[in-house]
């Protein structure tokens, strides 16, 4: 409590409020927040970073190591692959790959769960046993499975893959939104929107829909590892996105059978998809905490 | 109970359908099953042919039943490349995953409790963070790419374990540590936290006051009650024990059906795919059903209705 300052001007606010607001970036994990931000610029700005090109091949520099090992170049700082492409670049485009995945992937899921969400919230009855039946049987597919089917079906590309994962994500966050709205239902701002004769479109939208900001924020930022991870494996698997296009999955899955001779075809690769899944679960657990603490169980 | 236990049945019972009829429809994507059926030098009169025999011109909820009807019997067709039935390359296989799974999760319950309970106990401490360290980049790790390195690390560079294939019993060490790794840190960070909160109640504190020793309070009171949401876990990963093994299995070379399915897919024969699919989603699902039922018989507090 400062004296210097003059408390009428002051409006009233819970205690610890105040506190709050300003260690919200303070205990912010900065190091997840600089590994995310750097992915994400190496994403967007890859043409102008690297000279180099993902998919061209340049026989002549075949399988170089790292600058640091013997025979590297510092032009090439984390090697070259089978067909001379610069490893960094590639990694860089492959972010590019996994962050436009996850970003749609969020998008359309999470569009879809908080429709059905506060639908089947909101209205109850037969809507809610209808949808709320839709939702536990997609929850019981094993995903990567029903994934794969649908890539295989459709052919290998990077909307198909968006497709596959975002028909299984939407139904978790469904049930969560689900639950939140029951408990807002019976509040009185929505009685009162009620009496004073808004539509349900409208209370869904303008009065509930405000009310679950926070806990979506929270499950898309804790989602985005996961879906990072379920793009990777499906690339591994080779239903991902095609081969000349840099996916880390796939260049994994290429460096495998020469882990003896070029270690780091498959190392680097796998450690971007480290780097990102950890850098966003921790940046998730933190914003739970800060904005949504009942949700620790999730 | 009965309730509970006709409803999940239900609920099991519709996400069959759905699949089915997703798979069906996938299918259907591909072009029409004469083009994967018949070999390349058919002519026009086989299609005729073989269009009619799968009834192609009736309509589509008929074709999709003839097609459950076959699925029921176990005709799953043949696959493209080998040209043997797809059923019979399945039961060949599925023997080979349960025997990695039930390990796996039989390795994965071991290691997890301890981890999970000492969590709990150190909570605060500097030890505390260096766990918690640990399980969080042990849920970022890839299992392939986790897989590829142990493979490295002690089967080409130690020379201690085979690089792949399946055999004795060295063969289950590297798959089997590759896929629990991820597991072991998931759970293990919910079983602290559900230690964590079931330390806070009030029962806990009475055993405190009443002067019961400091493991009675772990193990008798806390752990037994942190055990529900535990159960539940173990019992998931139970069920999705073939879908888990599946990138181990690629990895390995594990001669079980998450390999045949990745034969599948590099092959793009879409039989092969459908049928692994269509089987181990089946069984899936008919072991998270059995689970949930087991379950509300052993947690006789939680009312399903």
């Amino acid at each position: 409590m400062s004296q210097s300052v003059d408390d009428r001007s002051i409006p009233y606010r819970p205690p610890g409020r105040g506190r709050r607001a300003f260690s919200l970036l303070a205990g912010a994990p900065i190091i997840s927040l600089l590994i995310i931000g750097l992915f994400v610029l190496a994403a967007i700005f890859a043409n102008f970073l690297t000279p180099y090109s993902p998919t061209q091949p340049n026989l002549a520099l075949r399988l170089l190591p790292p600058f640091w090992v013997k025979g590297g170049q510092l032009a090439h700082p984390l090697g070259t692959d089978l067909l001379g492409r610069d490893m960094l670049t590639r990694i860089m485009y492959g972010a590019r790959v996994s962050l436009t995945v996850a970003v749609a992937v969020i998008l359309v899921a999470k569009t879809i769960g908080v429709v059905v969400g506060i639908t089947a919230g909101y209205f109850g009855g037969w809507v809610d046993a209808a949808l709320m039946r839709l939702a536990d049987a997609t929850l019981a597919f094993p995903g990567i499975l029903f994934a794969i089917v649908l890539v295989v079906a459709l052919g290998a590309g990077l909307w198909n893959v968006v497709l596959a994962i975002s028909l299984l994500d939407w139904a978790g966050t469904s049930r969560v939104i689900r639950g939140e709205v029951l408990s807002l239902k019976n509040r009185d701002f929505v009685a009162q929107a009620k009496v004073a004769g808004c539509s349900p479109l409208r209370i869904m939208a303008v009065h509930l829909f405000p009310n679950i900001i926070n806990t979506l924020i929270v499950l898309s930022t804790l989602q985005v590892g996961s879906v990072i991870l379920a793009e990777a494996s499906l690339s591994f698997l080779g239903a991902g996105v095609p081969a000349p296009a840099p996916a880390w999955g796939q260049m994994v899955s290429g460096g495998k059978a020469y882990l003896t001779t070029a270690w780091w075809l498959a190392f680097f690769p796998g450690m971007a998809i480290v780097l990102v899944v950890l850098a966003f679960n921790m940046l998730g657990d933190w914003l739970r905490d800060v904005l949504d603490p009942k949700m620790r169980q999730v | 109970m009965h309730r509970f236990i006709i409803r999940r049945v239900f609920q099991a019972l519709i996400a069959l359908f759905l699949l089915s009829i997703a798979i069906f429809f996938t299918s259907r994507l591909t072009g029409s099953p004469c083009d994967v059926m018949l070999p390349p030098e058919a002519r026009e009169a086989d299609f005729a042919l073989c269009e009619q025999s799968l009834k192609l011109d009736s309509p589509i909820w008929m074709q999709y039943l003839a097609w459950l009807g076959g699925v029921l019997q176990g005709d799953f067709g043949r696959a493209f490349v080998t040209g043997q039935p797809v059923i019979d390359l399945i039961a060949e296989r599925l023997p080979n995953s349960a025997k990695l799974g039930v390990v796996s999760v039989i390795f994965t319950t071991l290691i997890m409790i301890p981890i999970g309970i000492l969590g709990a106990v150190i909570k605060g401490t500097r030890f505390d963070v260096v766990l918690r360290t640990v399980t969080a980049v042990g849920q970022a790790l890839p299992t392939f790419w986790l897989g590829i390195l142990l493979m490295w690390f002690f089967a080409v560079h130690l020379r201690w374990l085979p690089v792949s294939g399946m055999g004795s019993w060295q063969n289950y060490v590297l798959p089997v540590g590759a896929m629990a790794w991820t597991t072991i840190a998931a759970q293990s960070r919910m079983l602290r936290s559900s230690m964590l909160e079931v330390m806070d109640s009030e029962f806990v504190k009475l055993a405190r006051v009443k002067g019961a020793s400091e493991s009675s309070v772990i193990f008798k009171h806390a752990f037994r009650n942190a055990l529900i949401p535990v159960t539940t876990m173990v019992g998931m990963h139970f069920g999705n024990i073939i879908t888990g093994a599946m990138i181990a299995e690629v990895v390995f070379a594990w001669p079980g059906i998450g390999r045949l399915l990745y034969e599948g897919i590099s092959t793009r024969d879409f039989p092969l795919v459908q049928a692994c699919v269509l089987v181990v989603s089946a069984i899936t699902i008919t072991f998270n059903l059995l689970v949930d039922i087991l379950y509300a018989y052993i947690d006789p507090r939680i009312r399903y209705d």
